[in-house]
């Protein structure tokens, strides 16, 4: 089903993932986005964030064609979220991942959620390629597009500024077939 | 040093536990975070940082050993 502005729901076999509303913008979703450890590699991190810019953030999404679900375990904690902005007239697709509570990072979240987002992504929004890219120091998300297939779709060679180092960026794909038939 | 004794080392593990065909897709303990720390007990063996594609080639005991024999 076409998603129509409404919340959308989404779940997998450990977390569940929702449309993310203001009532979520709590002090410790605001405490991550301003935590270097977790901000290192979002662009978040210029500015000092603050209830009111992430709310903005929050209800910049209009659930149509931009997205921002929140990943919660069974007990409805906020763990992390993930954005989707898409371009329906090229069916493609950005999508951002951050785990914020940094007792879920190495707990396999990002593979297992991400799979939701890409059913929904090919199976609701019909979209043909889905896109994300990470910072070339950022491992653990190449570890992750690695495990989960994803295609290398370029290198930007000394693109981004990461502590006191210019880095290259990686930009990775998913194709709706390559998907569908892994998924199999 | 091996490839295998990287992993092992950096995975906290006895060398014995790490398997011969182990790799990023198939032996457990080699999760994101193990990743990070298999890359950085690479770096601190080479005693200098990997470039992208040399890190990016690394995903089981061949491609490691073949990074660590470019290196050397």
């Amino acid at each position: 089903m076409r998603p129509d502005g409404r919340e959308i729901r989404l779940a997998t076999a450990r977390f569940r993932l929702r449309t993310l509303s203001a009532a979520d913008v709590t002090p410790r979703y605001v405490a991550w986005v301003n935590d270097p450890a977790i901000n290192r590699y979002l662009e978040v991190r210029w500015q000092p964030q603050t209830p009111e810019s992430v709310g903005a953030f929050v209800a910049s999404h209009n659930n149509v064609a931009s997205f921002l679900f929140g990943i919660f375990t069974p007990d409805a904690t906020h763990i992390g979220n993930f954005s989707l902005t898409t371009e329906p007239q090229h069916r493609r697709g950005l999508v951002g991942v951050m785990i914020g509570d940094k007792d879920y990072w190495g707990a396999g979240v990002v593979l297992e959620t991400r799979a939701a987002i890409l059913d929904f992504c090919f199976d609701s929004l019909h979209l043909e390629k889905v896109s994300a890219g990470c910072y070339a120091s950022n491992r653990a998300a190449i570890y992750n597009f690695r495990r989960q297939a994803w295609q290398l779709d370029g290198v930007r060679k000394r693109h981004a500024v990461d502590g006191a180092n210019r880095i290259d960026t990686l930009h990775y794909a998913m194709f709706r077939d390559d998907w569908l038939a892994r998924r199999k | 040093m091996t490839a295998r004794a990287i992993v092992a080392k950096a995975l906290a593990l006895p060398l014995a536990a790490v398997p011969a065909d182990a790799a990023l897709a198939s032996f457990e303990p080699w999760d994101s975070l193990g990743h990070v720390q298999i890359l950085t007990e690479v770096e601190s063996t080479l005693g200098r940082t990997l470039d992208t594609e040399e890190a990016l080639r690394i995903v089981d005991l061949p491609s490691l050993q073949a990074v660590l024999g470019a290196a050397s």
